[in-house]
């Protein structure tokens, strides 16, 4: 159909102007344009050769529009996006606030453009990799967000070329795909600034091997970055443990703690404030021989402050802009087709910020040695 | 401010109830419709101002639809600040060009715009995107030294090439030259080099917050401590010259069997240092810009830089994300590794 045009209006070129120029229908050339597997190559090419020649430019007023009037209004189909959590790592997240915020951040996103969401448990009542693909392409769903995962986990087998797909975190995960996660080098190279500025020398990271692993040792690199600019006899050698039982970290953290003349601990493990028996009036009493005080004996700082306990001074990570920025990620690389395991893939970095606690009382020192180098 | 706390935005009929008129009156004012009396224009015209009311781009569109009978007025405009000409820099055309492409691929044009000398400051450039109603900025070369750059940046949405260095916060995309630092370390080791030492500039560590030395140090505590070698940072500015000869008595005095160096011209470095390669020494560049059989390194994707860029930047636009970033999130791409002769397998080289 052509319109007719008033005298003096330019036309602008229409996708149907180039199905015509081309030979064929217009859903070809919006699928060419958006690079979709499903039109051959050379069609592409001609397609993109026509639109060049034609001038069209496709419409993103009307895209955006659609997202606002999506906004209000509910549709009845909307495309799904696949939001898969890991059986294995519900243990490690029992309790947590970490999670619901990264999955609010994703929705926040999600919602106004009615992108639903749908949560697959790997592992739980027999969802296998083989089996959640089968889902997925049936349902017609192609993007993924791959939620945290333990280094149980370290490859699932899916249909890669079909999916779009982000993880969140899991940076060990394969295959290597774009990540978006918190930024633990920030987070620890944050927390010593702040903890030096509060007068602290002997500043110790505690972390569990695994969490190290997982997060490409991040909160390892952001502590050498920062300990190249220290003298060498404020630099803490990190206590990498094995994950135990709580009593047997704390046990040996208080070692590690006297040996090292720790004068405060800088961990991601917040389990030490969830065993109700350790609580005093003080703070925590960690049951160890003999025992050690937090924080009399030594400061405590959380690179991952919990939400719910604000004596807990520390970093407070962003997992809900984590969310924020995967889910958007996600949606440009479903839009565009950006199916498969890319070339190069990226890896998406949130900071987080400090928080004031009583755990981390401010020290009083002797500062005539250390000025200018508190930051 | 992150978008998450992002105020609703403000709409004309918030113009009306400030001003106490119809919001029809409010539309004609600001169009300057000559019905309207120039005191009541002048009125609403500062209670827009004062309540920060602009017109929403979308919307404009679909009126121009609405009375023009066609979709398109112009495709939503975002711009490319740079401070200095790009066409000498391979690596700032590449982070162009993949912009480009991905802007075109989401229905945007992208605007390259120069903030230096002979073209805007920062208060024409203001002017002239507000004219041309551009929201949306991405902050790519911005050299150090040369124009800088004030906007009132509540007014744009912002997301940053490298650059991180200059104001304001916002979201960053980058190559992950930490990771990059991390591949070659590893690759090294594999070939048999021992003693691999990391040779940089200073200017490009302080720009990015000593990314390359974040992944130089997490790989060397892994190795045993006899072979940790301290970096070579080269000062500011510094010509080729120098370089070459502070290289070669860090090369000597360290015993490094293995240089790691973001120059691409890393092996003339050496050689005027009389250090051969790959007889008296390895090498790896860790930014190849171009596949060279006799260079080894990492190969970055710095289109791929300018793609992302761009997807953050409309998505940001799209959700009404304006201003500063309280919490700016940094976005880095991988680069790949490439073989060379630089860096022979080691029992390889004895054998030959």
């Amino acid at each position: 159909m052509i319109r007719r045009l008033t005298i003096g209006q330019k036309k602008y070129p229409t996708m149907n102007d180039v199905a015509e120029a081309v030979g064929v229908h217009p859903t070809t050339v919006s699928l060419a344009l958006r690079s979709h597997p499903s039109i051959p190559l050379a069609t592409r090419a001609r397609v993109l050769d026509a639109v060049r020649e034609i001038g069209y430019i496709r419409d993103p007023l009307l895209d955006a529009f659609n997202y606002h009037r999506c906004c209000k209004h509910t549709s009845k189909q909307s495309p799904s996006i696949a939001f898969v959590a890991d059986a294995n790592s519900a243990p490690y997240f029992v309790g947590s606030f970490y999670h619901p915020l990264v999955y609010e951040g994703v929705r926040a996103v999600a919602d106004p453009q009615h992108l639903s969401l749908e949560i697959f448990n790997l592992g739980v009542n027999g969802l296998t990799p083989s089996r959640l693909n089968t889902i997925l392409t049936s349902r017609g769903i192609t993007g993924i967000l791959l939620s945290t995962f333990t280094l149980a986990t370290k490859e699932i087998e899916l249909d890669w070329q079909n999916f779009s797909t982000v993880k969140i975190e899991s940076h060990h995960l394969l295959p290597q795909i774009d990540v978006v996660s918190n930024d633990q080098c920030q987070a620890a190279r944050l927390c010593m600034c702040k903890l030096r500025q509060l007068g602290y020398r002997r500043i110790g990271l505690a972390t569990a091997l695994d969490d190290e692993s997982r997060l490409q040792d991040n909160f390892s690199t952001g502590v050498l970055v920062e300990q190249a600019e220290m003298p060498a006899a404020e630099c803490v050698p990190p206590l990498l443990f094995k994950r135990t039982t709580v009593a047997e970290i704390a046990s040996r953290l208080a070692s590690w703690v006297r040996e090292n003349d720790v004068d405060v601990i800088m961990t991601n493990w917040n389990e030490f404030f969830r065993e109700a028996s350790w609580m005093t009036a003080e703070g925590i009493r960690f049951p160890t021989n003999p025992p050690l005080h937090i924080p009399r004996d030594v400061a405590f700082a959380s690179l991952d402050a919990p939400a719910d306990r604000s004596e807990v001074a520390g970093i407070v990570q962003n997992h809900r802009l984590v969310g924020m920025r995967a889910m958007e990620h996600l949606e440009v690389l479903v839009k565009t087709y950006q199916r498969g395991t890319p070339k190069n893939p990226s890896g998406t970095y949130v900071p987080g910020f400090w928080r004031d606690g009583a755990t981390v009382p401010k020290k009083s020192v002797r500062r005539a040695r250390v000025q200018g180098a508190s930051l | 401010m992150p978008i998450a706390e992002r105020q609703p935005r403000v709409t004309i009929k918030d113009v009306a109830r400030f001003a106490n008129v119809h919001f029809t009156t409010v539309s004609l004012a600001l169009r300057h419709h000559p019905s309207i009396p120039l005191t009541t224009r002048e009125r609403i015209e500062e209670i827009a101002k004062s309540i920060g009311y602009t017109p929403n781009p979308v919307f404009s569109a679909l009126t121009h639809f609405r009375v023009h009978g066609r979709v398109r007025a112009t495709p939503p405009r975002v711009a490319y600040l740079v401070n200095h000409q790009i066409e000498q820099y391979r690596h700032e055309q590449a982070f162009w060009a993949g912009a480009k492409e991905q802007a075109e691929m989401l229905g945007y044009e992208l605007e390259l715009i120069s903030v230096s000398k002979g073209h805007h400051d920062s208060k024409s450039l203001a002017r002239y995107l507000k004219g041309q109603n551009i929201t949306g900025i991405i902050i790519a070369g911005f050299e150090p030294g040369l124009s800088e750059l004030k906007l009132d940046w509540d007014d744009y949405a912002i997301v940053k090439i490298n650059s991180r260095h200059m104001e304001p916060p916002a979201p960053g995309v980058s190559n992950d030259q930490r990771q990059d630092v991390r591949i070659a370390f590893r690759e090294m080791l594999a070939r048999g080099y021992h003693r691999i030492g990391l040779a940089v500039g200073r200017t490009d560590e302080e720009s990015t917050e000593f990314l390359h030395s974040a992944g130089y140090l997490i790989e060397r505590a892994a190795v045993s401590p006899k072979d940790h070698i301290p970096e070579l940072l080269f000062p500011r500015q510094a010509e080729s010259e120098h370089v070459s000869k502070l290289m070669g008595q860090w090369v000597r005095k360290h015993k490094v069997d293995a240089v790691l160096c973001n120059w691409t011209s890393i092996k003339d470095l050496l050689a005027a240092a009389n250090l051969r390669v790959p007889r008296d020494i390895a090498c790896a560049c860790l930014c190849l810009m171009d596949e060279d059989p006799s260079l080894a390194g990492v190969a970055p994707n710095l289109q791929m830089v300018g793609v992302k860029a761009v997807s953050l930047l409309t998505s940001q636009l799209k959700q009404g994300a304006r201003g500063v970033s309280e919490y700016a999130s940094s976005t880095y791409v991988r680069s790949r590794w490439l073989d060379g002769a630089s860096a022979p397998y080691r029992k390889l080289a004895l054998a030959s």
